[in-house]
């Protein structure tokens, strides 16, 4: 029989083991994706050091390098977590890019209108504006989907393109929110609705701490919760769920509407706190994040804690990208074109998400119950 | 009573009938409607409805050819989000090999070949080893981006301009000149032999076997694997083919990304069209129709930017009515995204 001590050791070893097997292969799918992405710059005939060292001083290189990067990567982490709360619940949403923009311009359309309040009456009603705007524009699929059926791959990727046209009718020439003068932009908002930056002149704002926040909260609605379970529930096997008396319709429209909601909140951070939007609505903002965000979310495995880390990594890229673009130099005087981050992300999403292809490189068995599934077809909602 | 349930039976294969035909009669509903208007206003009506059916056509290509692309592989029961990413890499390699070789039908059957390439690595990443489909997908469409504007911009945009365009056919009516390009052309052949090959043919039959029920095909003696594999590849030609149309028919050059969400577009006229290569070719001929609208509108009465934006959503609204409300549940394939195990 064991002393409770040793039992303790035994119990620590444990976790250690566990926390170093989880690390493990993603450690090792980046490391083989940047591997793979030197052997593409040496092909195209470049130095991988050189790149790589551009890339690296680019992203995390001094403050302002860091600064910089975890800048990129705050709205990434709400949309993200769109995503995964929502493959939670079965849920493929495609449609971060609609929900940031609705909210961006919500909290936009607030945060003018607020003029007169208090900052703490007014920075909370502005978020609260672009977090409603956000998840009624996510309440949709989710809606359709419980009410008729329509396959939310489908309707999230329509309402992204509609959620564009809208926005940028808005903005756009005769637009009834354009700043005058200027296309493709809201006014600017009021000043008591704006929310500082960390850093005086740097981009990082504070959304990153109420990101990092929303991750952990994300964590305790899945796996602390009532509502967490039920989502689980529906998502693992939505005919049990229903036999076991859960409202499969109203967790699919509240699943769908949080989702919006994180994504709206990213939106409405954005134009309240980055200095890069210069606190107004812009028709760039919220472009590409649809698919971005999916590849985050998958590069977490699902996991919404495992976000915060994954959209360090892509913020990283993403930031460092120019500069390695900008100091990769052939002997011809041509540079190295900063589209070899896409590439190197798809190779990290490879290696990461889908492990069976390195374990498969390096011959490492398969440990139970680590794969990510996440397509079940389309149109089964149960 | 008897009599009372024949009659809500007959209602009932009226309103299937309906479901099933509607596109078509929606679409067959814009010619005349089409003609009626443009001699109300005191336009030509014949030009107009011309150029409304040529412009369609035209517009539905890449969409039908990708919404074909998606049967072929999800009736073998691989799901393929890839298709955007086939369709890009299809586009520049179609356009980088015509600038290479000066000849174009060269460029054009590079653009098949890295479709079918790209559609390899696809099956072979969600068939041999069983990754998840969507993961497959989306590392390849990212992975196309990236390359493409890689290739591009390291070959100093060679692919910008092709020294010529894929052929066309002209005719004239009322002395004024329409024309049909080749890969328009090819899109409604294919989908009637996509059609046929689905439906009438042996192969056909096994596809559709296997992404129904790959063990039971499997025990009739059907290999599920090489089944899969074949129709994937045909997927990734077909995408890859869709490709052309931007970059050889079209443009005569390749900017990046220039498929814009098109991939996307033909799976959602894939779905609307019940996975069914006659019903999907109406479905992107109703996208087809409503660029068109946002086009030939803005050139009948000038860029009037609400009406831009109404006539730009058009496709989008309609496609989440129809999705939603019309058709429905649609029913996929059964078993269309589960890698298959033999045990």
């Amino acid at each position: 029989m064991a002393s409770p001590a040793v039992t303790l050791e035994t119990e620590k070893r444990n976790i250690l083991a566990k926390i170093f097997r989880q690390l493990f292969i993603p450690l090792l799918g980046i490391i083989t994706a940047l591997i793979v992405g030197a052997i593409i710059i040496f092909i195209s005939g470049f130095s991988p050091l050189q790149a790589y060292g551009g890339l690296w001083k680019g992203s995390f290189g001094d403050l302002e390098a860091i600064n910089g990067t975890l800048a990129t990567a705050t709205p990434y982490m709400f949309t993200a977590l769109a995503v995964v709360f929502a493959f939670r619940a079965g849920l493929f949403n495609i449609g971060a890019e609609g929900q940031i923009k609705i909210g961006a311009i919500s909290a936009a359309w607030v945060g003018i209108n607020v003029g007169g309040l208090p900052s703490f009456l007014a920075i909370p009603l502005t978020l609260a504006g672009g977090c409603l705007g956000g998840a009624l524009w996510g309440a949709i699929p989710g809606a359709l989907k419980a009410w008729s059926g329509a396959h939310e791959v489908i309707t999230t990727i329509m309402l992204n393109y509609i959620a564009t046209f809208i926005t940028s009718w808005l903005v756009g020439a005769d637009g009834p929110m354009k700043a005058p003068a200027r296309m493709s932009q809201s006014d600017q908002i009021g000043e008591n609705a704006r929310i500082g930056t960390i850093v005086q002149g740097q981009p990082l704002h504070w959304g990153l701490v109420i990101g990092v926040t929303m991750a952990l909260t994300v964590w305790f609605i899945l796996y602390k919760t009532p509502l967490g379970l039920e989502i689980r529930t529906v998502g693992a096997n939505p005919s049990a769920a229903r036999y076991a008396g859960i409202n499969l319709k109203f967790i699919l429209l509240a699943t769908m509407a949080i989702a919006g909601m994180l994504a709206g909140m990213a939106g409405s951070l954005e134009v309240m706190g980055s200095p890069g939007f210069r606190y107004r609505y812009n028709a760039a903002l919220g472009s590409g994040y649809g698919f971005d965000s999916i590849a985050i979310a998958l590069l977490a495995k699902n996991n919404p804690l495992a976000v915060i880390a994954a959209v360090i990594l892509f913020g990283a890229l993403k930031q460092g990208a120019s500069q390695m673009q900008f100091d990769t130099v052939a002997a011809d005087g041509r540079q190295l074109p900063g589209d070899l981050i896409l590439m190197i992300q798809a190779l990290v999403i490879l290696f990461v998400a889908a492990d069976q292809v390195l374990r498969w490189l390096y011959r490492i068995k398969a440990q139970g119950g680590e794969g990510v599934v996440l397509t079940r077809g389309w149109g089964k909602a149960e | 009573m008897a009599q009372t349930a024949l009659k809500i039976g007959n209602n009932l294969k009226v309103s299937r009938w309906l479901r099933k035909y509607t596109i078509w009669m929606v679409l067959a509903a814009v010619v005349p409607a089409v003609f009626i208007w443009r001699s109300a206003v005191g336009q030509q009506p014949v030009i107009d409805t011309f150029s409304v059916i040529i412009f369609t056509l035209a517009f539905s290509t890449p969409i039908t050819l990708g919404a074909l692309s998606g049967t072929f592989s999800e009736r073998s029961g691989v799901v393929n989000i890839a298709i955007e990413g086939m369709m890009l890499s299809g586009a520049y390699f179609g356009a980088l090999f015509t600038k290479i070789t000066g000849e174009i039908w060269i460029g054009f059957l590079a653009a098949i070949v890295v479709g079918g390439l790209l559609a390899l690595f696809h099956g072979a990443l969600s068939i041999y080893f069983r990754v998840d489909q969507i993961i497959s997908g989306t590392v390849i469409n990212i992975f196309a981006f990236g390359l493409t504007s890689f290739l591009h911009s390291l070959t100093k945009k060679t692919a910008d301009a092709t020294p010529s365009k894929l052929p066309s056919i002209s005719f004239k009516v009322e002395n004024t000149s329409f024309t049909l390009g080749f890969v328009t052309i090819l899109g409604i052949v294919a989908i009637f032999v996509g059609h046929y090959v689905l439906f009438k043919t042996r192969w056909g039959l096994r596809t559709r076997a296997v992404g129904e029920n790959p063990k039971a095909a499997d025990t009739a003696g059907i290999n599920v694997f090489k089944v899969r594999y074949i129709n994937v590849v045909i997927s990734g030609m077909l995408a890859g083919t869709a490709g052309t149309y931007f970059s050889l028919q079209v443009l005569g050059g390749f900017t990046e990304g220039m498929t814009v969400g098109t991939g996307f577009i033909a799976l959602a006229a894939m779905i609307f069209g019940n996975w069914n290569p006659l019903n999907a070719w109406g479905a992107a001929l109703i996208f087809g129709l409503c660029i068109t609208a946002d086009s030939l509108l803005q050139s009948w009465y000038g860029n009037i930017t609400w009406l831009h934006t109404i006539t730009q959503a058009i496709p989008y609204v309609v496609t989440i009515v129809v999705v939603a409300g019309v058709i429905g549940r649609s029913r996929p394939p059964a078993a269309v995204g589960t890698p298959y195990t033999k045990q």
